[in-house]
């Protein structure tokens, strides 16, 4: 008994003392006017999944939820979100050049029709991110078709 | 007792949330979309000995890092389809400009490995050509 409260009390102690630790949350932007929706270059059934599954990591409109602020919760999150916008930023869509352009849709497409995006970490979590099938279908072919638009 | 238990459990159960979420998301997939017709690749000025010299060793068909091949394979890059390889003529230029390439792991035991700046440019103006020739 003696022992349990003895680590009790240092897992309490290390949950306050790590909340000390600095830590830096993306920051958010409301200067959308690069970004992908904002320009109206997608359809408002696509624009709806991508701010639900995608934009909380690919975005600089990310919502940060009350828990976010919590160690190490924050730190994950940071992480996570810092290493999303470096992969893609639909906020900066329009910053891209045709090129990278090609190259982004491709991944979505790859990524989506695996599985692997949106990561099931986030969608264990926000499990209205998840996308259904119909949704994968619709990403995949938005994906195809704005490249070939992009290829003319 | 049973407590210093339930508490063991429950630190073991969070401990693995925080390693799986951050696991690699591995693809044992082989390398697919190859066409039998090819687009020639034109390496343009000395981008080809720096290719051979310095990424080849990993990013080719034999190679046995499967990571690697499927990342990049030089051997097969003219074989795939226009937007893959626009693809991954992207994805070298942004590999590139974050300094990602070769890897730090590599450079520890083969520091001569490690692009220069003439390379970095070489390898960088050669991908954005060829990507402009794929797109016109």
């Amino acid at each position: 008994m003696k022992l349990f409260k003895r680590i009790l009390l240092f897992v309490i102690i290390l949950l306050i003392a790590i909340q000390f630790i600095p830590y830096k949350h993306p920051q958010t932007n409301n200067n959308t006017k690069g970004d992908i929706i904002v320009t109206g270059q997608i359809s408002g059934e696509i624009a709806s999944i991508l701010k639900t599954s995608c934009y909380d990591c690919h975005s600089n409109q990310t919502h940060y939820p009350w828990y976010s602020h919590i160690a190490p919760v924050s730190w994950l999150l940071a992480s996570h979100i810092n290493e999303g916008k470096e992969d893609l930023n639909f906020s900066e869509w329009n910053s891209y050049n045709k090129r990278r352009k090609i190259s982004k849709l491709s991944d979505i497409k790859e990524l989506v029709e695996k599985n692997e995006m949106p990561i099931s970490s986030y969608t264990f979590i926000h499990r209205k991110a998840k996308l259904n099938e119909h949704e994968k279908n619709l990403i995949m072919k938005w994906s195809d078709e704005l490249t070939d638009k992009l290829l003319k | 007792m049973k407590k210093i238990s339930i508490l063991f459990s429950s630190l073991t159960v969070l401990c693995a949330i925080l390693f799986l979420q951050g696991r690699t998301i591995r693809n044992n997939e082989p390398l697919t979309g190859l066409k039998t017709d090819t687009t020639h690749i034109n390496y343009y000025g000395s981008v080809k000995v720096v290719l051979d010299n310095k990424c080849y060793n990993c990013h080719n068909q034999t190679s046995r890092s499967e990571k690697a091949r499927r990342k990049l394979n030089l051997d097969s890059l003219s074989l795939l389809s226009k937007v893959a390889q626009v693809s991954k003529l992207d994805k070298i230029v942004e590999t590139l400009d974050k300094g990602d390439m070769p890897p730090k792991k590599y450079l520890e035991y083969k520091p001569e490995g490690k692009l220069t700046a003439d390379e970095t440019k070489a390898i960088k103006d050669w991908a954005q050509k060829t990507s402009d020739g794929l797109l016109k």
